[in-house]
């Protein structure tokens, strides 16, 4: 089990050569040295934690409580109660968003900083779940696959949510869908078991596994009732959004004593506009709308 | 068509609250932070501002949307936090989840304008949901030609020059107008394919060559749909010109195109490849002006291959090639051709932009005029340079009120020199074209 260092935004990292976490308890003899050897391997990290998550090691299997910034490695079982959830950081910028009673296991994860390459495989069992690939999927995104005891997710540099209940799972593609003006490739995945597969390809789109001797379901436009199912966003609901008049970031307490407002406005939101105008297709937009279609000389869109 | 408002004050507005929040944290003079500063303080929303701040400069929204949404699952109370990431959501095409967070955001008080911008993006994310969308396209300007009648450089060995470029070199001001509406049926399967349909209708009246007044109508029934390996576009298409005044019916074409685009995946997405194919069955009718024209009458096939290149934020290089065949009832009136084509677009403030097109092109025709003695058999060498500016007003004045009736209003100027240099001096001509158009579009 070889480890190298490598540097990647002028932060040292330790780069995960191989790590395959072997889950499931009560292994013996020499694989459970082996497992115990690959529990060391970090992952990534807690975040966003609230509410009672619980973690529990290959090498200490009895589950404690977890808080935002702990390492999470190989292996690690995490589970939330109800009212609760987090985030994972994976070292490759991977984000896995838990909702209330989920279980997740990261099971192999492999990075090369210097390159992108990698491996990465996790396995939700139970809860709502979510996900944004990172660099391993960007480098090559047959490298990430997502299980669930229904089927797994293979996937395609994406934002990916779903439910597992029981046997059954519910697996949406939320994004980025075809009309990005980002140049972020268009989400895809695959979602199969061994009765069947079917590809989501564009966002908004779901299917629904029965169980994982039952084929996905044909894809269909996820309606906004079915995507609350699924609501582990920060309390997204019409409700919510943050009812306060500054709307200052928390962390800026600084705000309210300087005395500057923060408060949405019209700038505010242009600005926002502007700054995520990646790739402008906007005024490309424009462009086009402007082009005279046809002029009246030799060898032009129509000849004279 | 996401409006840009009046975005340098607001960009100088969003520097000033991330510097505020980032105090908070530390007054550290670097406003961009490492994933690394990320994992160790996991739940700093500050340093997780600044950094999703660090992705949408890096062109990562898609990691940008994990990072505003962890801020969010921190603390939901960020109603600025939930707008950004609305906005993500929204740039991402992930129109579901951009809306619900709009909409979040319906309890908090804001200035109306703002209110209105967000009001905007709920109007076009569900026009962007709707089976059936609308574009609408007007424009009005004008265009100034140094020789619109394209009367040679040189004079003509033997008079062969058709009427419709006869008499000397005329300087002329034309007003254009256009109008195009389009429609398109989103048929509801996951590759998102559609059914499309336009029509577009030209005119163009000249101050002085009256003869060459223009008016043209093309209309098109299409279908776009997107298999794993390009975006492809076919349509039918059928155009009609008139031309002179009182106009006469010049010319017909039916036919189809075909287009297919795929956006590479290696590059980091930079290098889309283009193909697109036209075939046109064209017939040309006599006029006063051009009584030999049926002898054109013939078909027109055309063959592009090209790539765009999208070298930084707001840089786009294009390089094409063109293979033209021209048929025709008479061999003096056929032609084929190769052309270069080399492009740049250039971004270089909200909703303003630089065009730059380059073409060259060789059209060797298949047969000589038989009243030309001795025999040359014609050849055009055709350059033609564009430079064009674009503003959308909408950046300059604002919206809001009165101004929303800049919400798709743009104006654009260009400059076209076109050299056609000929075998036959009688077709050796060059024009220079200045064009400004103002431009409406209205999506629905």
């Amino acid at each position: 089990m070889g480890q190298k260092t490598g540097s990647h935004g002028g932060v040292e990292w330790r780069t995960v050569v191989l790590a395959t976490a072997l889950a499931a308890a009560g292994l013996a003899g020499s694989a459970s040295a082996q497992a115990q050897d690959q529990a060391a391997v970090k992952a990534g990290v807690s975040a966003a934690v609230r509410g009672d998550v619980h973690l529990a090691a290959l090498r200490q299997p009895v589950a404690r409580k977890v808080a935002s910034g702990e390492g999470i490695f190989l292996g690690d079982h995490v589970t939330s109660a109800a009212d609760s959830g987090m985030q994972i950081l994976l070292l490759d910028q991977t984000v896995f968003t838990l909702g209330p009673q989920a279980d997740m296991v990261i099971d192999n994860f492999v990075y090369d900083p210097s390159s992108g390459a990698g491996k990465l495989a996790a396995t939700v069992t139970k809860g709502a779940f979510r996900f944004v690939t990172g660099r391993v999927a960007a480098n090559n995104p047959s490298d990430m696959e997502v299980q669930t005891p229904a089927a797994t997710i293979g996937i395609r540099g994406t934002i990916v949510a779903g439910q597992v209940d029981g046997q059954s799972a519910f697996i949406v593609l939320l994004g980025p869908g075809q009309d990005t003006d980002t140049a972020e490739r268009i989400g895809r995945v695959t979602v199969s078991n061994k009765a069947g597969s079917v590809e989501l390809g564009r966002a908004g789109y779901g299917t629904l596994v029965p169980g994982p001797d039952q084929p996905p379901g044909q894809p269909f436009l996820v309606t906004l009732d079915q995507m609350l199912r699924l609501d582990l966003r920060a309390g997204a609901s019409r409700s919510a959004g943050g009812t306060g008049t500054g709307g200052s970031i928390r962390a800026g307490q600084a705000t309210a004593q300087s005395g500057e407002s923060t408060a949405i406005t019209a700038q505010t939101v242009s600005t926002l506009t502007a700054i995520t105008s990646v790739n402008a297709t906007v005024t490309n937009t424009i462009i086009t709308s402007v082009t005279p279609p046809m002029r009246c000389t030799p060898h032009g869109g129509v000849s004279c | 068509m996401p409006r840009l408002g009046i975005a340098t004050l607001g960009i100088a507005c969003f520097i000033s609250l991330l510097r505020v929040t980032a105090s908070a944290q530390d007054s550290s003079s670097n406003p961009r932070v490492s994933y690394a500063d990320v994992l160790a303080h996991p739940d700093d929303p500050a340093i997780n501002l600044r950094w999703a701040n660090t992705q949408v400069a890096n062109g990562d929204l898609k990691g940008a949307a994990a990072t505003l949404e962890r801020i969010l699952l921190i603390d939901p109370e960020q109603p600025t936090v939930r707008l950004f990431y609305a906005v993500v959501l929204y740039r991402l095409d992930s129109l579901a989840e951009a809306g619900e967070q709009f909409h979040a955001l319906d309890k908090v008080p804001m200035d109306a304008a703002a209110r209105q911008e967000i009001d905007d993006y709920l109007q076009r994310i569900a026009a962007k949901q709707r089976a059936n969308g609308f574009t609408a396209v007007g424009a009005l300007g004008f265009q100034y030609d140094t020789n619109r009648n394209l009367a040679p450089t040189g004079i003509a060995p033997v008079s062969v020059t058709p009427a419709l470029f006869a008499g000397p070199r005329t300087p002329d001001f034309g007003l254009i107008a256009l109008g195009s509406l389009g429609v398109h049926h989103d048929l509801g399967f996951q590759e998102r394919d559609e059914l499309t349909a336009d029509v577009t209708v030209y005119d163009d009246t000249q101050a002085r060559v009256k003869s060459l007044n223009t008016e043209a109508a093309t209309a098109r029934v299409g279908a776009v749909w997107r298999p794993d390996f390009a975006t492809v576009t076919t349509n039918l298409v059928a155009t009609g010109l008139w031309l002179g005044s009182p106009s006469q019916f010049y010319y017909q074409g039916l036919g189809a195109n075909v287009r297919a685009e795929r956006t590479l995946d290696a590059l980091d997405r930079r290098v889309t490849l283009f193909a697109d194919a036209t075939a046109l069955d064209e017939i040309f009718h006599t006029v006063r002006i051009d009584p030999m024209a049926g002898e054109s009458t013939g078909g027109r096939y055309v063959l592009e291959l090209g790539a765009n290149y999208r070298a930084a934020a707001g840089v786009t290089l294009s390089a094409a090639w063109q293979g033209q065949i021209k048929s025709a009832e008479s061999a003096v009136d056929a032609y084929y051709g190769n052309n270069g084509v080399l492009g740049a677009t250039w971004i270089f403030a909200p909703g303003q932009y630089l065009q730059g097109i380059v073409q060259y092109g060789d059209f060797p025709y298949r047969g000589s005029d038989p009243l030309i003695k001795p025999a040359v058999t014609r050849e055009d060498m055709i350059f033609d340079g564009r430079a064009t500016y674009g503003l959308g007003l909408d950046t300059l004045f604002g919206t809001g009120g009165p101004g929303d009736v800049l919400i798709g209003l743009s104006w654009s100027v260009s400059v076209e020199d076109i050299h056609d240099q000929s075998t036959l001096a009688t077709f050796t001509n060059n024009d220079v074209r200045v064009l400004t158009l103002l431009t409406k579009r209205l999506d629905f």
